[in-house]
């Protein structure tokens, strides 16, 4: 079989990507509402706009390289593991590795900090974490909150994916001219 | 086969652009000039206080190799700095405009949109070959609003042992890539606000760190602040060297810029100077001031020698700089100017420069002048003022002296000592760049006196005078007891704030 079959369908992807999309973004976003009320002491809209823009785009990216990683290991693994309930394990893979994530960047509040523990105990954090992904496979219930959740993620892509086009082609004009 | 670093790329990067741009807007600088047009190399060294240089009489012996520049140079005794942290101090000699007019005065400030035009770069013209460098980060914002009339903008990680900076890889667009990526998506110091790349940076950036460990330095690489360059300073003035060699050896005039982050902290020097300065000198106990920080004598005085130390550390430095300049001729036909953007406290419970105080340590700044082929050393004990550089050097280089410029020609360089002169130093970063300043410190110098104004921050506002020749340490307050002699300072320097609010409200 070539691993091209083993890619899920974009009805399956879309909502897990919604999911990505609401942290990586809802992260930034978060950071940025904190700086804001500085910025605006000093910088115009345009300038403001201008870091939106390369937050948004710099949020594409990230999001993209975390549903790659997503799709990949769904397309590596045997489908009974992960695939066959691809909205669900790919949806809250994504929410706990994020999460965890996000755990080790607010832990980042000194120029001297390094999370050795967390990154000499990733491995076994991260098979835990796929325990509990297959577990939400297998457990309706839990299966179904999740898929509602990805589900109704989805409109966030209709802002998100708009501006991040909108931000990606101000990014190009302000580096080309 | 040599590996080809991302740092290498991004010089490669810097000079490719440098080059277009040289030729996009700077045709004239392919002819060959006839010499008669001084380079002017102007050097920053980061926060360095004139309080703690022994060329101005500090007890320690901090600057060694500075005396003996300063044997070829005008050497200005009451030097003040615009601002009291990088952003005004630096725009304050960029544009030779006080922060009240400039405008950049909040912690990553940019000048006045409307202004961007008036700065030494654009002044001094596309027939000199324009370069500008700091490792500072806050500069470069600067930089990229003057970009198009800088043929060279090197990167702020240029000579640098690690650097993930990554606005600088935005060469069009400077100022918002240092902005959203190094001060925000990456920034250190704080969870970085890009969640995936900024974390992976992050991590990379530390193991790094780690595996980065230099004999010289026991205490650590010097770094850059909150910003992902750490460096050597041995290897930063030896590219500067290179750099001033290979501009020299075009025969075209140029103007360098170059702002150098020490003696600014971290203060890490090599151990060569780390310790020099274990000497149980005491300075003199100042009483906590009620809108400092209130930290210990001794922690002020522990960190007060770090920072002697690290001064010492750029001072030798600057003279092996100096010594290879000389043995290479640039100094035949270059003005030399030596400063710095502000000071640094240790004193009234405050430490470094994020303050609302300015006392003399953090305004009294250095300012060496030594002009082509200067052969003997004249001091000047009048006030002068950091946004006279900018009148002064295009003087010097037969430029028309800008309008706008708010300076004057300083003393021994076209200008006269004048004692009545008032100047003035702002500190208002907590005030908004374009309202009219409400919460602010003023200090006004003239002649020997200081005034010191704040308002905004307490109920009522506040005023101090002090002599500055009979009270070096700003001890006595004479504000109560001279009542016509404050009384007279006091209407100058509200006149002069009520005028510059009233100019702020109409824009």
């Amino acid at each position: 079989m070539v691993i091209s079959d083993r890619i899920p369908a974009q009805k399956e992807i879309v909502p897990v990507y919604a999911v990505i999309v609401l942290m990586v973004y809802g992260w930034t976003i978060l950071k940025f509402n904190y700086n804001l009320p500085g910025w605006l002491y000093f910088l115009n809209l345009g300038e403001i706009m201008s870091i939106l823009a390369y937050s948004m785009v710099t949020n594409l990216l990230e999001s993209l390289v975390v549903l790659a990683g997503v799709i990949v290991l769904g397309s590596i693994l045997p489908k009974k593991i992960f695939s066959d309930a691809f909205i669900a394990r790919g949806a809250s893979l994504s929410i706990l590795v994020l999460a965890v994530m996000m755990y080790i960047a607010g832990q980042f509040s000194t120029k001297q900090y390094y999370p050795a523990e967390i990154i000499r105990w990733s491995p076994a954090i991260f098979v835990l974490i796929m325990l509990v992904v297959y577990a939400i496979g297998r457990v309706h219930f839990a299966r179904r909150v999740i898929e509602f959740f990805a589900d109704r993620a989805i409109i966030f892509l209709y802002i998100t994916i708009p501006l991040s086009a909108i931000s990606l082609v101000a990014v190009l004009l302000q580096n080309i001219f | 086969m040599g590996t080809f670093s991302r740092r290498d790329f991004l010089k490669l990067a810097g000079l490719t652009t440098g080059a277009v741009a040289a030729s996009r807007f700077a045709p004239g600088l392919l002819r060959r000039q006839d010499g008669s047009s001084p380079n002017v190399i102007i050097l920053i060294l980061d926060a360095m206080s004139a309080r703690d240089l022994s060329l101005y009489g500090y007890k320690r012996g901090t600057t060694p190799y500075i005396e003996k520049f300063a044997e070829r140079a005008n050497v200005y005794h009451a030097h003040h700095a615009g601002g009291n942290f990088t952003t005004p101090g630096t725009a304050s000699l960029l544009t030779g405009t006080y922060p009240w007019t400039h405008r950049a005065f909040d912690i990553a400030g940019l000048i006045e949109r409307e202004r961007v035009k008036q700065n030494i770069f654009t002044a001094f013209g596309d027939d000199y070959h324009r370069l500008a460098y700091s490792q500072n980060l806050l500069p470069n914002y600067f930089f990229g609003q003057f970009a198009r009339d800088i043929e060279t903008i090197l990167p702020a990680s240029a000579f640098s042992i690690i650097e993930q900076v990554t606005g600088e890889a935005f060469a069009n667009d400077l100022a918002s890539g240092y902005r959203s990526f190094d001060s925000f998506l990456f920034q250190d110091g704080a969870p970085p606000a890009s969640l995936v790349f900024g974390l992976a940076d992050r991590i990379l950036l530390r193991s790094r760190e780690a595996r980065t460990s230099d004999a010289e330095y026991s205490r650590g690489l010097p770094r850059a602040g909150d910003h992902a360059i750490f460096f050597r300073l041995r290897e930063v003035f030896d590219g500067l060297n290179t750099t001033l060699t290979e501009l020299d050896s075009t025969g075209d005039p140029y103007l360098a810029y170059l702002h150098l982050w020490a003696p600014h902290a971290p203060y890490k020097p090599t151990n060569e100077f780390d310790g020099k300065f274990q000497d149980n000198y005491r300075p003199i106990r100042k009483p906590d001031h009620r809108l400092g920080d209130h930290l210990q004598y001794y922690r002020l005085n522990n960190r007060r020698q770090n920072y002697d130390e690290f001064i010492a550390n750029a001072d030798a430095e600057f003279g092996r700089l100096m010594d290879l300049l000389e043995k290479q001729g640039v100094l035949n036909n270059s003005y030399i100017v030596l400063t710095s953007d502000h000071g640094e406290s240790f004193e009234r419970g405050v430490e470094g420069h994020i303050t609302k105080l300015l006392y003399e340590p953090l305004m009294h700044i250095p300012l060496l002048i030594s002009a082509p082929g200067q052969e003997t050393r004249r001091d000047i004990y009048s006030p002068t003022s950091n946004v006279d550089l900018l009148p002064t050097l295009l003087h010097a280089a037969g430029r028309p002296v800008a309008d706008w410029a708010e300076g004057t020609l300083l003393p021994g360089l076209g200008g006269v000592e004048d004692m009545e002169r008032s100047l003035f130093t702002v500190e208002a970063k907590s005030n908004p760049a374009h309202a009219p300043l409400t919460r602010v410190t003023v200090a006004m110098v003239r002649g020997n006196h200081k005034m010191i104004y704040y308002t905004g921050y307490e109920r009522e506002d506040s005023f101090e005078l002090y002599d500055l020749e009979n009270d070096y340490e700003e001890l006595q307050d004479l504000y109560a007891d001279q009542p016509s002699f404050a009384g007279s300072m006091k209407d100058e320097l509200l006149e002069k704030l009520n005028s510059v609010n009233a100019k702020a409200q109409r824009s």
